[in-house]
């Protein structure tokens, strides 16, 4: 089993606590960097805009967009870097409530054949002044 | 064999009570008829709700309100069943005048709510909703209660944007 490390940097928003605010329309931009600890030949390294829900229902989620940006052999040890650039939409807007949160991300996945994907994600906030 | 059966029953019974119990409460007091200025408001839009009852038989209105109130709705799957909890807080409300009516009178009113800003809009998932309703609820003497709701699609957009 894989044990890939994702960090994850956001560019532009607003520190609000230990997230960043984007406002609805706004455009996020940022980058991740993927070391495996073992080689793993990629099918696929997407980097998704998504948004889910938490809380006691069913999960909801929805993936806005979804890039493809590398498929081939990622070596051990060796770092790669991948920026990402997307607009938000208008809503949902993020939000913690009783039964129901919704929670905005960017995710990294590793697309293995015969394997678990190794993934991670960095929330951050969607929601107007 | 019989046992499969007793859950359809049990809903089928639950059904037919629902609907009777509509009726019963139809019987003394028509459904209320509720108009909204925009029922499709922005966060901390006024909406201005008109509302009319209509009673058929004499009726004693012990308690009366419309309400505006901000619903959670989460479904889950435990096992093989399907169960939705709630959570709703009444942000506003209006009272109603109670009393005694008489049979064919009807009464009406305005009210004013203004949706906070501060507030979620509306969202539909597919297991997990939040919802805005207005709610007219009523409670006559020696009569089931009557509960009626509207809902509201509230946008994801602040008035002072507008």
């Amino acid at each position: 089993m894989s044990n890939t490390s994702f960090t994850f940097e956001l560019r532009g928003g607003e520190t609000s606590g230990e997230l960043t605010r984007f406002l609805p329309g706004e455009g996020v931009q940022g980058s991740v960097r993927i070391t495996p600890d073992i080689d793993l030949n990629a099918r696929h390294v997407y980097v998704r805009l998504l948004w889910h829900t938490e809380g006691r229902g069913d999960r909801d989620e929805v993936v806005i967009t979804q890039e493809d940006v590398f498929q081939g052999v990622l070596r051990a040890g060796t770092p790669v870097h991948y920026t990402f650039h997307f607009r938000l939409p208008d809503e949902p807007w993020s939000y913690a409530g009783h039964y129901v949160s919704i929670v905005w991300e960017i995710e990294a996945s590793i697309d293995l054949a015969f394997m678990r994907d190794p993934r991670d994600q960095i929330a951050f906030i969607l929601a107007p002044d | 064999m019989a046992l499969f059966g007793v859950p359809f029953i049990a809903i089928g019974v639950f059904l037919m009570v629902l609907a009777l119990w509509r009726k019963i409460t139809g019987v003394k007091i028509a459904p209320p008829v509720v108009l909204v200025s925009n029922p499709a408001p922005a966060l901390g839009e006024k909406i201005r709700v008109e509302w009319e009852l209509r009673f058929r038989t004499k009726t004693i209105l012990q308690e009366a309100r419309i309400e505006l109130l901000f619903r959670e709705s989460a479904s889950y799957t435990q096992g093989t069943d399907s169960r939705t909890d709630r959570h709703e807080v009444v942000n506003e409300f209006s009272e109603i005048p109670i009393g005694e009516m008489t049979a064919r009178e009807s009464v009406h009113g305005q009210a004013d709510f203004i949706i906070p800003e501060d507030g979620m809009h509306s969202f539909q998932g597919q297991n997990n909703q939040l919802e805005w309703l207005l709610r007219v609820r009523l409670n006559a003497l020696e009569w089931p209660d009557l509960e009626e709701e509207y809902l509201l699609d509230v946008k994801a957009q602040k008035a002072w944007g507008l």
